[in-house]
């Protein structure tokens, strides 16, 4: 209707390039403000923290005694980890004191936990994680695995999960279990265990470990202060040795 | 039309020396992604991914079972010389509780986690060879979510369980003839239940609320679902009460009347659920 009207389709032009800017300019505004750590309320909290931190932490330390293990899945099928943990335990005698030898020394025997994270082909479900204490045992040794083997599985690929078939199971290879003696990690660190398609291994599924040290987290945030918040609710229970 | 209209606002955009700062701006931070601004605290484990690094993670939500369960003192004074523990070794037994939950995601995917937690070793020996599968796993008691979690609950269709470390004999009373031609009635060993998970009732309760059949949790103190999470939330789960066997028909060994419904009912003790959302 306006086609042989050139003055009012200009018009109309501009004002629609008009918009354009306006919407190009905020949309740069609000990135900016998110970029510079401004109090950009508008976004998700979940969001900004993936974007710059400070709103809740994403690793237990400094603040909070626990080992994070999580495992990411990027294999677009079901894949069960197999982490599997040691940490050295006060051994306790008949009157459940802790024993300690000629030296003083307190007496301590290895313990191996195995625990298995399944996580989802897809969607917010392909990843999970689980804490591991670091008191009154330290977290000695972190690995994939139920033995810390090279052959051992470390992940199961395509399973039905809990009950269901396994899935094909994938070995650790050189994916050493990490060790706290040697300062591959510490409490407060969160540990990541990342399944990725890869072409160039057996079974077409490669293995990496990421780690987040604690030590580099910041020591305020906005939002709940969640591992710290954990401690010290626990803290507040009455003590529960579960024995071996 | 289209060219037309793009060189149009290219020349309005050309005008506008401020507006074009803004969308360079905003163009440089989206096309950049998210990483391009991360203070890179993920830092890669040298030697196992050759430089890469993981975008940070949203925020996390856990989910904690604390079992602040014990175990009856009966219970513990027959399995004490069947299990050769020191007296402080008994008090620490803690029972074996097991229990699936649901973490739901905001994409509405969802994630069923089995927690696990208590003494592996709290069991009869004598039956250890055909409990022990389940009993012997690892303790399991929390699990750390990723941002956004929409709710947390038992998975549906799923036991609250414990472990019953003893094997429980089934009587019936039963009438029989004596030698002189009276009636006798007496208890006679029906069933036995060997050491297994058994699942917590609830409660029954007729429709004003009153009760019917006491279980083992009442209706009050179920697992109650937590909704709406805020990303860095904790919610703990503990479940408090005391395990206990019956000793009814014979004092020496756990026994019960199998046709008592009330008594069967509360085998495994009596529980209740506190949920903490902070």
């Amino acid at each position: 209707m306006n086609a042989g009207n050139p003055d009012r389709r200009t018009v109309r032009t501009r004002a629609g390039a008009t918009t354009v800017l306006i919407g190009c300019g905020a949309l740069g505004l609000l990135a900016l403000a998110a970029a510079c750590g401004s109090t950009a309320t508008v976004f998700n909290s979940a969001f900004l923290n993936e974007l710059y931190g400070g709103q809740v932490p994403v690793t237990p330390g400094p603040g909070a005694a626990f080992v994070l293990v999580r495992a990411l899945n990027e294999t677009d099928q079901a894949v069960e980890f197999i982490v599997t943990i040691e940490r050295e335990v006060l051994v306790p005698d008949e009157n459940g004191d802790f024993q300690q030898d000629d030296q003083g020394n307190w007496v301590t025997l290895p313990l191996r936990e195995t625990l298995s994270l399944d996580t989802s082909a897809t969607s917010q479900a392909s990843q999970g994680g689980v804490l591991f204490p670091c008191s009154p045992s330290p977290v000695t040794v972190v690995g994939l695995g139920e033995d810390l083997q090279p052959t051992d599985a470390a992940v199961f690929v395509g399973g039905a999960g809990a009950g269901g078939a396994a899935g094909f199971g994938v070995p650790a290879g050189s994916l050493n279990p990490l060790q706290w003696s040697a300062g591959n990690f510490d409490c407060g660190d969160t540990i990541i265990y990342r399944a990725f398609l890869s072409s160039g291994v057996v079974g077409g599924i490669g293995l990496q470990v990421y780690l987040l040290p604690g030590s580099e987290q910041p020591d305020i945030f906005n939002g709940p202060d969640t591992f710290v918040n954990l401690a010290n609710y626990l803290d507040t229970l009455v003590p529960v040795d579960e024995g071996p | 039309m289209i060219g037309s209209g793009l060189a149009s606002t290219l020349r309005v955009l050309a005008r506008q020396g401020a507006g074009l700062t803004l969308v360079f701006s905003g163009l440089t931070v989206l096309l950049g992604g998210c990483d391009a601004l991360n203070p890179a605290f993920v830092s890669v484990f040298t030697g196992t991914s050759g430089g890469e690094s993981l975008p940070n993670a949203p925020g996390h939500v856990v989910v904690a079972f604390s079992n602040q369960t014990e175990v009856d003192e009966s219970l513990l004074d027959y399995l004490q010389p069947l299990m050769g523990l020191s007296n402080s070794a008994m008090q620490a037994l803690v029972p074996r509780i097991r229990m699936r939950v649901r973490i739901t995601y905001i994409d509405q995917s969802f994630e069923v986690v089995e927690f696990q937690s208590g003494s592996r070793i709290l069991v009869d020996p004598e039956f250890a060879a055909v409990s022990a599968p389940d009993l012997l796993e690892t303790n399991f008691d929390n699990f750390v979510a990723t941002c956004d979690v929409a709710s947390v609950q038992q998975e549906p269709g799923t036991n609250i369980e414990v472990f019953i470390p003893v094997q429980m004999t089934g009587y019936e009373l039963v009438e029989s003839t004596g030698t002189g031609g009276e009636v006798v009635t007496e208890f006679e060993p029906r069933s036995t239940i060997d050491p297994q998970f058994r699942a917590l009732g609830v409660d029954e309760v007729d429709e004003d609320g009153d009760l019917i059949l006491e279980r083992n949790i009442g209706v009050r103190y179920t697992l109650s679902p937590v909704f709406n999470v805020i990303c860095g939330s904790v919610i703990v789960i503990t479940l408090h009460g005391t395990l206990a066997v019956p000793f009814d028909i014979t004092p020496d060994a756990p026994s019960f009347d199998q046709d008592d419904e009330a008594a069967v009912a509360q085998i495994g003790g009596r529980y209740r659920f506190i949920v903490i959302l902070q």
